[in-house]
């Protein structure tokens, strides 16, 4: 059996914001018309589509690619949370793989109100009882990073003003202005010690890829094809701790993002030290330094002293969230995962203008969210 | 008494001196010794039966503030919740109600606590065993 490569051949966005006039309809639309144009083909080239949203209608693929035409191939759903566009993804490389498809369409779309994101999978019982508060979780996570390790509030408040240095000419951000330690340090607190910049805020984008087999893209002449080295998607373990769980273990816990990077590294054949650029699930500043750890980016203690070093800056050895990450671009939930690829796209064919990684040739993407899902994609050009 | 869900705590009858104190129903696995909340039937690592168990205390693991709620919350803001750990083994969280600061490595008990809507939910005080003489 012959596993076929997969290969990006062509990656489209709708910038990530808050369009209250525009339809999640006509953002999935833009996108994936973006994404096909890229590669230079028409929709009804493409053999199937995958498309990920969480709060939207029933159908939502199928009424996106209404936008498009009406290709008659199968339109599959998807949805797990912050994971969703990367499950997207990671179904599209595993057909590709199989053979059973040459040219598949992923497109990511949400439109989501301000505010707290409503349904994280809280039991009633939870949230009458005031538990159910996705910011909590990520506060008493980010109380333990401070407790363990050397990280202190102004560590948290330096990732934020990293990304939001990175967003600034990022024009598919939401956020594109830079920010001081000390706004946000003096910032409206959300659950201690979180303040509002250092917390992504849930909104409305869409991004778009067209997968193709490395056979198919050669014959097509893909330019510049990106290549999908690893990918991986895993779910909750019985030692995790995760959004929505009312209790977890106090010793021995487990990763899953750390789980998620091993499958991927392995899939690629490659190692942290071969990574050269990453956007990871930056939720809020705790998670941006707690995967630094766990995709292997530093030692377990080391997570502030390599934030520190300059080195996951633009303009360092090893740039995390180039694109300014979910702090400075929002998280549109059914999107984030495929925004990040568009990103990386970008660097990997040297595209990515003044935020440019130079000779950036390994980029990693990494999702995880409630429910508990990661997904963490290697790609090579 | 009338909980906002009745798996979740054992005794603690309001007024009814023949019922234990409150407690979290939480459950042991027979075969690796996990402790779960809430309980449930079978271990999810190791897929052996659990028996029933109660946990009345606890010391305070974490802590945070919650300022701003969002919708479906019965508890008036501003609010604390922490972490706590129950034998060295588990981690719960639970609503923190004190009228003294509490500190991380306190011990904490399971009380009562009425929700907006008149049920209950189980919340952690401070301790009161160390009262002195």
């Amino acid at each position: 059996v012959t596993i076929e490569n997969v290969v990006i051949a062509g990656v489209g966005i709708h910038p990530f914001g808050r369009f209250p006039d525009i339809t999640y309809r006509e953002l999935g639309a833009h996108a994936a018309s973006e994404a096909l144009l890229d590669a230079g083909i028409t929709i009804g080239e493409a053999d199937m589509a995958f498309v990920a949203n969480v709060g939207s209608e029933m159908a939502k693929g199928q009424n996106v690619i209404e936008h498009l035409g009406r290709p008659g191939f199968p339109i599959i759903n998807v949805e797990a949370a912050c994971a969703s566009s990367a499950s997207a993804l990671y179904l599209g490389a595993q057909m590709i793989r199989s053979g059973s498809s040459e040219v598949v369409l992923c497109i990511g779309v949400e439109e989501a109100p301000r505010g707290f994101i409503a349904a994280s999978g809280y039991e009633a019982w939870q949230i009458k009882s005031g538990l159910g508060v996705n910011p909590v979780y990520f506060a008493l996570q980010a109380q333990e990073l401070l407790a363990e390790t050397d990280a202190t509030v102004e560590d948290l408040a330096d990732v934020s003003v990293k990304n939001h240095t990175h967003a600034i000419d990022n024009v598919n951000a939401m956020f594109r202005k830079a920010v001081s330690r000390e706004e946000v340090l003096g910032g409206r607190l959300v659950c201690p010690p979180l303040t509002l910049l250092m917390l992504c805020a849930p909104n409305s984008g869409a991004a778009a890829v067209v997968l193709m087999s490395e056979t198919v893209a050669r014959k097509r002449k893909i330019e510049q094809p990106i290549h999908v080295q690893g990918i991986s998607l895993v779910s909750r373990s019985p030692d995790d701790w995760f959004v929505p769980a009312p209790s977890f273990r106090a010793h021995g816990r487990t990763s899953l993002s750390e789980r998620a990077a091993s499958v991927a590294y392995e899939e690629a054949g490659i190692g942290p030290e071969d990574i050269d650029i990453v956007e990871c699930q930056d939720t809020d500043a705790g998670s941006e330094l707690i995967a630094y750890r766990d995709l292997g980016l530093c030692a377990r203690g080391d997570e502030a002293r390599l934030l520190r070093s300059g080195a996951t800056w633009i303009g360092g050895s090893l740039p995390v969230n180039p694109s300014g990450g979910l702090l400075s671009k929002g998280e549109p939930l059914g999107a984030s995962g495929l925004g990040q690829v568009f990103d990386l796209v970008a660097q990997l064919r040297g595209q990515a203008g003044s935020r440019q990684v130079p000779d950036a040739r390994t980029g990693v993407g990494h999702v995880m969210g409630a429910g508990h899902n990661a997904s963490v994609v290697v790609l090579q050009k | 008494v009338s909980f906002v869900l009745a798996d979740l705590v054992v005794g603690g009858g309001e007024g009814d001196i023949a019922m234990p104190p409150l407690g979290l129903r939480i459950s042991r696995c027979d075969g690796c010794e996990r402790l779960e909340f809430p309980s449930i039937p079978t271990c999810p690592a190791c897929g052996s039966e659990t028996d029933l168990d109660t946990a009345s205390t606890g010391v305070l693991g974490g802590f945070t503030s919650v300022l701003h709620a969002p919708p479906g919350v019965l508890v008036e803001i501003p609010y604390d919740i922490g972490v706590v750990l129950i034998r060295d083994k588990l981690c719960i969280l639970g609503l923190l109600v004190t009228d003294s600061p509490l500190a991380i490595g306190d011990e904490v008990e399971v009380t009562p606590y009425r929700l907006g809507d008149g049920h209950l939910t189980f919340a952690f005080r401070a301790s009161r065993q160390d009262v002195g003489p």
